[in-house]
Order: C-alpha cells, then sequence, then structure tokens
C-alpha cells in the first residue's frame, strides 16, 4: 500500500467519526396521524381504540 | 335530520366549521384527522371557545341540539362524497354523548344506510370487535364507523 493511499483512507476514516451536524442538514419526517389536529386527546384515544380493535373486513 | 341544518364553511380539505344560533351563538368546528389505520379518519367536533380554545366536551345546552347534528351529518355527507374511500371513526366524549350518538343512528338508521355502511365497536375484555350496527339492539357501543357505499 502506497503513503498517498494509506492518507487517503485516513482522511475518510476521520470524516465519518467528525460528521458534521447542524440545523441545515437536519429533515423532520411526520408520521400523518402527528400533524395538527384540533381534537389530539380524541384523536389518541381513537388510536388507541382502534390499535385493538379486530375489524369486519380483517 | 336533513332538512333543517346549518350552513356551514369548509376550512381546507378536513375542517368545517359553522354557527349555532340558540340562547346563544356558538362556533363549532368538525375536524376529520387521519388515524393510524389507512384511510381511517377520526371525527372531532366541537365548540370553539371565547378565548379562542377548543372544548369537546362542553355541553353548551343551546337548544338547538338537533340541527346542530344534522349539521355534522351533512358535514360527513360532503366529506365523504369528495372522499368515498374514506371510513369515519366517531365515539362522543363521554358516554353518555357516545349513547346519544347510538340513540340518533337508531332513530335515523333506515335513512343513514340508504348512503352509509354503518358498523360499531364493541368491547369484548381488554379488546375491541367492530359489528354491525344492530338498530333494534340495545347493545352498549363504544365508537362507530361510517363509510359512503360507493
Amino acid at each position: 500500500m502506497s503513503k498517498t493511499t494509506k492518507k487517503g483512507i485516513q482522511k475518510t476514516r476521520k470524516k465519518r467519526k467528525n460528521p458534521v451536524l447542524d440545523s441545515s442538514n437536519v429533515v423532520i419526517v411526520m408520521h400523518t396521524t402527528e400533524k395538527a389536529t384540533l381534537f389530539p386527546e380524541k384523536l389518541k384515544k381513537a388510536n388507541e381504540i382502534l390499535s385493538k380493535t379486530k375489524f369486519l373486513d380483517s | 335530520m336533513t332538512k333543517d341544518s346549518y350552513s356551514y364553511r369548509r376550512k381546507g380539505f378536513e375542517r368545517y366549521i359553522f354557527t349555532s344560533v340558540g340562547k346563544s351563538r356558538i362556533m363549532k368546528l368538525v375536524d376529520f384527522s387521519p388515524t393510524r389505520t389507512k384511510n381511517l379518519y377520526n371525527l372531532g367536533f366541537g365548540d370553539l371557545l371565547p378565548d379562542g380554545s377548543l372544548n369537546h366536551t362542553v355541553n353548551s345546552n343551546n337548544g338547538d341540539i338537533i340541527k346542530v347534528l344534522a349539521t355534522v351529518v351533512q358535514i360527513v355527507r360532503d366529506f365523504t362524497q369528495q372522499f368515498p374511500e374514506i371510513k369515519i371513526f366517531f365515539s362522543g366524549s363521554t358516554d353518555e354523548r357516545t349513547k346519544m350518538y347510538a340513540r340518533i343512528l337508531r332513530m335515523y338508521y333506515d335513512m343513514f344506510r340508504e348512503e352509509f355502511i354503518i358498523t360499531a365497536v364493541i368491547k369484548i375484555g381488554e379488546f375491541y370487535d367492530e359489528v354491525a350496527f344492530d338498530s333494534q339492539s340495545n347493545n352498549t357501543y363504544f365508537a362507530f364507523f361510517i363509510k359512503r357505499i360507493n
């Protein structure tokens, strides 16, 4: 392995070890159920019931 | 149930607003929110209070409950006409209110079933079952589903 190649590998490893994180590259993915609803308590209750419900077409 | 209802305005694709005019004027909001189950939306319904907050448990006693509920039915009609694939889930904010919804569904079942498939939720132990809505029974229902007949 040549000296140049070794340096290249070291440089790549260094980049992975120190990733640059700032607010500009953070993407927030929201589930559709977490969208703004006027009645969050009712939606929460609905999801609780539905998660334990056996549907007719299932 | 269909003749005497309030006019309403639509806000976005999932929200409606109307004013109840009885002993006082109360703004009512109806909101359809997607649940974690595909094509199943929760119907939220409540009062817009003077301070700008919303209350879905308040009993406004405005003297026009039939007209208010007739308006909600019209809104469900409007929403499901546009999105016939969506099934609506709803329950009362209290047991008493859920019982009232069951009474209304029983009373107007012959009319509703011409447009909608109506099913209900019963509790079995820790779990729930969706069952056909029986207008002749005195079953205790915990919630209801409505889906437009395509």
